[in-house]
């Protein structure tokens, strides 16, 4: 591409609001010294710049904003209630023990009960049941022991732990001061209340 | 959300009108201009910008704060006014924007002589005017609502890329006018 070419392209950003990364504006500054036809292109630029950037606006008439008001004071329209989404301090650890409660659930042993056992008999299917959760519960024992349960475990939970952290961080950035309080309210609500449940015990 | 109108949109959203109020008051001139921006059509421009707050008044409780209100406010304003041009003037869709750059008018004076500055803006307005609407409407938002490339590619739906080559391409088909009116003025004396 022929050096004007590629300096005209860049131009607008470069005369308007110096978007250009810096190596390039240089080079641009470099070709607008040594080529008058640039020069005088970006000084054309210049003035459609300060045109554009004081174009006029137009006033809205009184009648629009009267307009309004008479029809929202005379409850003319009705107003849409949203639908409240859980706010983030909520649903982010609720989904993330719905996530532990699901793997750990995945990772259980196979408990070797017999799903639907026909309650005929009372007291046979109760006994048979008790027998399988039992059995579930050594196996569990059993393969707790072994270092991939654990591993797996504390892989899942340093996940799930950054997962929501990383989510909570980034939603506490983005929220307002509004919810800010809301949160800090709610984490001295709890603290009080672990108090006084601690203070009972 | 940092924007200066929280506290008013908060209370606007707990129902309180004159808060409402004091929002219009804010806005209406960014809202009413947008709208112009898109219909071209100061009455149309108006009843657009009517719509616009009361739909905001009705949905406003909606708007979570994930962005600015500025630019929930004008995707609303954008939004009606598509909507709007598609009912009234199905046909504006079909205009071909690089026709219309083409053909804007010429002015009787030179452009770049630097005494003429008051005129040379005059006239570069009046090409604005006659700009397709996606041109108008990013310089709108652009230089006098101040909002970043990525706002008004949030508020128009449009990638970031193409808001800067509207923009860039309006800015370069009004120098290119700027240039061929010199050269002409120039041909003449």
């Amino acid at each position: 591409m022929h050096p004007c070419e590629l300096c005209q392209q860049h131009l607008p950003e470069y005369v308007s609001d110096g978007g250009l990364p810096g190596s390039l504006a240089a080079w641009v500054a470099e070709h607008l010294d040594a080529c008058p036809a640039c020069r005088e292109y970006a000084e054309r630029l210049r003035c459609v710049e300060e045109a554009l950037a004081s174009y006029p606006l137009r006033v809205p008439p009184p009648e629009l904003s009267a307009h309004v008001m008479e029809r929202v004071a005379g409850g003319a329209v009705e107003r849409q209630e949203a639908w409240r989404w859980l706010p983030w301090d909520v649903w982010v650890p609720l989904a993330a023990l719905m996530c532990a409660v699901i793997f750990a659930a995945l990772s259980l042993p196979d408990p070797g009960v017999a799903v639907g056992v026909p309650i005929v008999d009372g007291g046979r299917a109760w006994a048979e049941w008790s027998r399988g959760i039992a059995d579930w519960g050594a196996a569990i024992a059993r393969q707790a022991q072994g270092p991939d349960f654990w591993g797996a475990w504390i892989a899942a939970s340093l996940v799930l732990l950054a997962l929501g952290l990383s989510v909570a961080v980034k939603g506490w950035r983005h929220a307002d001061e509004r919810v800010h309080r809301q949160v800090q309210d709610r984490i001295s609500d709890m603290t009080e209340w672990l108090g006084g449940l601690l203070g009972r015990a | 959300m940092n924007d200066p109108a929280d506290d008013l949109v908060r209370r606007a959203q707990d129902g309180d009108a004159a808060a409402f109020g004091a929002l219009l008051k804010r806005y209406e001139q960014g809202v009413y201009n947008l709208a112009y921006g898109v219909l071209g059509n100061l009455q149309e421009a108006q009843d657009a910008a009517q719509d616009v707050f009361l739909r905001v008044w009705r949905y406003l409780s909606s708007f979570r704060g994930d962005s600015a209100f500025t630019t929930w406010l004008y995707r609303v304003t954008v939004n009606t006014c598509l909507n709007r041009r598609r009912k009234l003037r199905p046909q504006l869709n079909q205009i071909d924007g690089d026709a219309v750059l083409a053909g804007l008018p010429a002015p009787t004076f030179d452009p770049l002589d630097a005494t003429m500055r008051r005129q040379r803006q005059e006239y570069l307005w009046s090409l604005v005017d006659q700009l397709p609407e996606k041109y108008r409407v990013v310089i709108l938002l652009f230089y006098r609502e101040q909002l970043s490339y990525d706002e008004i590619a949030e508020v128009l739906a449009l990638p970031l890329g193409t808001v800067k080559a509207h923009l860039n391409r309006a800015r370069r088909a009004l120098a290119r006018r700027l240039r061929e009116e010199t050269e002409r003025h120039h041909a003449s004396l």
